[in-house]
């Protein structure tokens, strides 16, 4: 078969369907990354008109441009919107995009999953704009503290449509974690083993693993401030037990790892970008490797930063002090390889390198105040003041949308297949540089003046208003400037004339493909013994196109790749990858119109819409199953791999465990909660208790005992090919008698919601009868499928998935049930 | 700090722009150039600016701390959406809206609380600034140097009426302090 | 999959302990151990000086390990990196505990 003939064949088999069809149905990575990156943009430029209506409201003084129960919206919707709508899917694009072309390989892990955390991000954005547009956009800041986010002093609609719209798109950004872990780890080259992964992979992998430690703690807190809202469950009210600073830590315990999330990637891009600008490679990989390894977890204990007006001990304040003054050495770290590695190299200055020392600039300045505001003393006075706005978005833009920029010009001859013509990305550069600096340079000084943030108007005489009418321009200057980016990309996109595959003579091998890209990548995948195989090998485009490689021959309609060893990059198994679906639109319709009754409080749709995503979460866990072909199967160059579904591990056995991580951060910090209100909230201890019922803990104790001792029995029995039905018959019996024992509990916890302690337990109640619910429904369906048998009985993977989940309820239901019976021991 | 951070920042600079002019010097090896950047440059220095920045920045707070002390006189402020009413210890049952009288010269301990949302008190010529919180006491060591008035606003964001919430903290010499109490007591 | 755990072991365990000592502060401030008399000290600060010292003994205990024949890699690249990350670890415990043994208590 010759390269073109391949060509074609791997296209019929990978392409999406044409038009809006192939919209709704494209389950292809390289698809899936340009609609992230496509609406992303959409609300950056949504998210910089609100920036423009603030800055707009602070020109002048008194300003009447708005009232401030419009501007508490306006300045709200800005931070909502870039940090949640902007910035993380603007990550999730890049990293969809790339990250199979970085690593050698055909699509992500898991495509349906790609395209379902796309459309729950459109609808969930969809519902905070809806909210924008009617006016009823949430008023109580990006971090909505309660009390003021509370149903007495916020009763409107607007903070649900936070709570709900939020919750929405970070079921994407989990979705997209756990996708990109397991493809990180999984589906790569042959060959590249983890020291000869290209360093954006390094960062992804840091950033997805933050995403899924660090989101559920506001998933969490989100959850219980609507249960608040809606039911009364007191969890942030003092006078019943709860606490505001419960929320504070909640939400911080996320917002400070989201900042690092935000910055990671676009690290990663300036490592990728950088060395290649200087024509030489990067220095020290294994420190930057540690280093973003390293700030990653310190990030995880800062949070207490953004608390430190809160009353909280000094002893306290100084744990958190003192890390926030250390992460500046992992970030130092890097800082100085680039500027070695532009030392070590012959820099060129191109359009990219620009944006970077727009970067270099603008990021430095920003992680100086942070040093600043780390210092206890110099925060109380700072705290709240335009010196913090000034701060964040010195770091922010510096060091997200800058190098995202160099990002964006760096890869858009990848993109397009063009060649830059129109020189307006340079003009462009000066205003957006200019026009930030003047916005936000002189913002820290009068912060320190005394100008608080969030204020809609200030007073005449605060001799604040040259500054403020200052940034103001400069603001404009700079939307400008974005503005010319966007018709510069515009015009590229549709007039520039066609461009050479590698122009900036890159080593790794999304530059080893013709440009735009095929639907399929690799024709053949490569095998990788440098960190840069391009570099290595210049003929590597061609003996790939040629087929030289494995899976070069396309068999039938199989969508084909390979998974390695996570650490040696030795080819481990074949995976089949399921086709055009339509599936992934129709369960996040299912998922939003969960969400939507909630935010109406038309609660009686819920349980239906839930049923609605069971049933087709259950289609779609199933479709997979009967494969185009059984055992062993030769996939080029004389190696025989078996079928990644009939191993032991699939890679959804990864999948859910990493899943089941965050589930598991989630109740950890459901944990935290409980033990924070006990020990620091004030009124505790509760008028009432909850007693202990022997009963309800032996049957909840035996059953999920029972579940999951059958279930390692029912896998060991798949392993053997025997048949499982008696042992998932037992298993369920056992699900069965948890779910009961939980239920009557639930129902004395409801006696007690009227009071933080009873509403804390009713919801550590109601999260293990969950859990017990979804390992029952799996039971159920692979006892099904068994009964059923024919040509398809489950395989043992199958069987080990549902282990997993039935030993994570297991756990669930013995600790939860342990904590809520003998809360009344606790003094 | 801002001539430090001008410092390390226009270090950088530097170090960026001599990386366009210089021209390639002879290939040190990759081991020392990781030494002089990544041990030096990158772990080295910064370790020793931030240790002694974070050790005077935690002994100037723990000088800050309200420590007990003989002189110290006890006032409250209670926030609301969006105004500050004050009690005093020393004059039970007197109330002021607003404005805030304590003695000039001596500590002040301010036990700050909420009546309803997340508010915060801050004079800032006076000490940083401390919330108030619904349902708990945080109490802030401030000091007068000079009797006069200083401006006070809340710093925490409370809804529509924030950016009007404001109040005055009148600092008296000590006899004008004795006054305000026997006037309090009538 | 090993190979991952080695290199973020380190620094989980710090973050763990960080968080557990943080907890501690916070259990004992708000049990009033500062206020119980222990050998002329208090038991808050036995406790936190306690917890110092193990957290260290811990994180110096996971150092070893990763450089121990029978817990480091195969791979030189992930040993090196491990390592460099446990070093980190114990250089951040150091320094972001000690103000548990330095600093004034529930203050």
């Amino acid at each position: 078969m010759n390269a073109l003939a391949r060509h074609r064949a791997l296209s019929r088999i990978w392409s999406s369907e044409p038009g809006w069809r192939g919209v709704i149905s494209t389950v292809n990575h390289s698809d899936i990354g340009r609609m992230f990156l496509l609406v992303a943009t959409l609300f950056f430029l949504i998210g910089g008109v609100l920036a423009m209506l603030i800055r707009t409201q602070l020109a002048t003084p008194r300003s009447a441009f708005v009232a401030p129960a419009i501007y508490d919206q306006i300045f709200t919707m800005h931070g909502t919107v870039m940090m949640f709508l902007f910035a993380i899917p603007l990550f999730e694009g890049a990293a969809v995009y790339l990250l199979p072309k970085l690593l050698g390989t055909r699509d992500l892990a898991y495509p349906r999953l790609s395209a379902y955390g796309f459309w729950c991000y459109v609808f969930g954005g969809l519902m905070l704009v809806f909210a924008l547009l009617a006016g009823l956009a949430p008023d109580s800041g990006w971090f909505m503290y309660p009390p003021l986010s509370s149903s007495a002093h916020s009763p409107g609609v607007n903070a649900d449509f936070w709570l709900i719209g939020v919750t929405f798109v970070e079921v994407s950004a989990i979705a997209a974690a756990v996708e990109i872990c397991v493809s990180i780890l999984k589906f790569r080259a042959p060959g590249m083993s983890l020291d000869l992964m290209p360093i954006f992979a390094w960062y992804a992998l840091v950033t997805a693993l933050m995403i899924l430690m660090g989101f559920p703690p506001l998933i969490l807190g989100s959850i219980l401030l609507e249960l608040e809202r809606a039911f009364g469950l007191p969890f942030f009210e003092s006078a019943l037990g709860g606490s505001p600073l419960l929320w504070q830590h909640l939400f911080w315990l996320f917002g400070h790892p989201e900042v690092y999330i935000i910055f990671l990637p676009a690290a990663g891009v300036i490592s990728t970008v950088l060395p290649v600008m200087a024509r030489t490679t990067l220095l020290g990989y294994r420190w930057v490797v540690a280093a973003a390894v390293a700030l990653a977890f310190l990030s995880f204990g800062l949070w207490v930063h953004h608390m430190f007006a809160t009353g909280i001990p000094h002893m306290g304040l100084a744990f958190f002090s003192a890390a926030s003054t250390l992460v500046a050495v992992p970030t130092g770290i890097q800082i100085f390889a680039w500027l070695g590695t532009l030392w070590k190299g012959q820099p060129r200055l191109t359009l990219p390198m620009l944006y970077i020392i727009g970067f270099f600039f603008t990021f430095v300045i920003g992680g100086l105040t942070g040093v600043m505001v780390a210092i206890v003393p110099f925060d109380w006075q700072a705290h709240d003041t335009a010196f913090v706005t000034a701060h964040l978005h010195y770091v922010l833009f510096g060091g997200f949308v800058f190098p995202m920029l160099a990002g964006l010009y760096y890869w858009l001859p990848q993109l397009t297949g063009r060649k830059r013509f129109f020189r307006i990305g340079e003009m462009a550069f000066w205003l957006i540089f200019l026009g930030f600096n003047g916005a936000f340079l002189a913002m820290h000084w009068v912060g320190l003046l005394g100008q608080r943030r969030r204020i809609a108007w200030y007073p005449v005489d605060a001799g604040w208003t040259a500054i403020n009418l200052f940034s103001s321009i400069s603001s404009f200057v700079m939307a400008i400037g974005v503005a010319m980016v966007v018709f510069d990309i515009a015009l590229h996109a549709l007039l520039a004339i066609r461009g050479s595959r590698n122009p900036w003579g890159a080593g790794t091998l999304e530059w080893a493909m013709p440009t735009p890209p095929a639907a399929y990548n690799f024709a053949s995948i490569p095998i990788v013994g440098d960190r840069e195989p391009l570099a290595r090998d210049p003929a590597l485009a061609n003996k790939i196109a040629r087929g030289e490689y494995f899976l070069g021959e396309p068999r039938g309609d199989s969508r084909e790749t390979l998974t390695v060893d996570a650490a040696s990059g030795r080819p481990e198994a074949l995976v089949i990858f399921p086709g055009n679906s339509t599936l992934p639109i129709t369960l996040a319709a299912a998922t939003g119109a969960a969400f939507l009754a909630a935010l109406i409080r038309a609660y009686w749709i819920v349980p239906l819409a839930l049923l609605l995503v069971v049933g087709i979460s259950l289609r779609w866990g199933w479709s997979q199953h009967a494969a185009a072909y059984h055992g062993i199967q030769n996939v080029g160059r004389a190696t025989l791999l078996p079928q990644a579904i009939e191993t032991d591990r699939s890679p959804g056995w990864w999948g859910s465990a990493f899943l089941l991580g965050a589930d598991a951060v989630l109740y950890g910090s459901l944990f935290f909660g409980y033990a924070f209100l006990w020990t620091v909230g004030p009124n505790w201890p509760p008028p009432q208790w909850l007693s202990l019922s022997v009963l309800e803990l032996a049957f909840g104790l035996i059953g999920a005992a029972v579940a999951a001792i059958d279930l390692h029995a029912a896998a060991r029995a798949a392993s053997r090919s025997a048949s499982l039905w008696r042992e998932l018959l037992i298993a369920f019996a056992g699900a069965a008698m948890t779910i009961a024992a939980l239920a009557m509990a639930l129902t004395r916890a409801a006696q007690l919601t009227d009071y933080a302690y009873g509403a804390t337990i009713f919801v550590m109640i109601a999260y293990a009868l969950i859990h017990a619910a979804i390992a029952a429904i799996m039971i159920c369906s692979l006892a099904y499928r068994t009964l059923r048998g024919g040509a398809a009985p489950p395989r043992t993977s199958n069987v080990n998935i549902v282990r997993l989940w039935t030993d994570y309820a297991a756990f669930v239901a013995a600790t939860s049930l342990i904590a809520t019976q003998f809360s009344s021991y606790l003094t | 700090m801002l001539a430090g951070s001008a410092a390390i920042f226009a270090l950088v600079m530097l170090l960026l722009l001599i990386a366009y002019r210089r021209t390639p010097a002879p290939r040190q090896s990759e081991h020392r150039q990781e030494r002089f950047w990544l041990h030096g440059l990158g772990l080295a220095f910064p370790l020793i600016t931030l240790a002694a920045l974070l050790i005077y920045g935690l002994v100037l707070g723990e000088t800050l701390l309200p420590k007990a002390n003989e002189n110290v006189v006890t006032v409250r402020a209670e926030a609301r959406q969006w105004s500050w009413s004050f009690g005093y210890a020393d004059a039970a049952g007197l109330r002021t809206q607003g404005v805030l009288h304590i003695p000039a010269g001596r500590p002040v301990d301010v036990e700050i609380t909420s009546l309803d949302v997340v508010h915060s008190f801050w004079a800032p010529r006076l000490a940083g600034k401390l919330d108030a919180i619904p349902g708990q006491v945080n109490v802030l060591r401030i000091e007068a140097a000079e009797p006069g008035e200083y401006h006070g606003v809340g710093a925490e964001f409370s809804g529509p009426g924030y950016s009007g919430d404001a109040f005055t903290v009148i600092a008296h010499d000590p006899a004008g302090w004795d006054a305000f109490l026997r006037r309090a007591q009538q | 999959m090993k190979d991952v755990v080695r290199i973020v072991i380190a620094m989980f365990v710090w973050l763990a302990l960080f968080s557990a000592l943080y907890g501690l502060e916070g259990v004992g401030c708000a049990a009033g151990w500062h206020r119980i008399p222990v050998n002329g000290a208090t038991l808050f600060q036995a406790a936190m000086t306690l917890a110092f010292f193990v957290a260290l003994l811990i994180l110096v205990a996971v150092l070893a390990a990763l450089r121990s024949p029978r817990f480091r890699s195969a791979s030189p690249f992930v040993a090196h990196i491990s390592v460099i990350l446990a070093v980190a670890a114990l250089v951040v415990g150091v320094w972001t505990l000690f103000p548990a043994v330095a600093l004034s208590h529930c203050a």
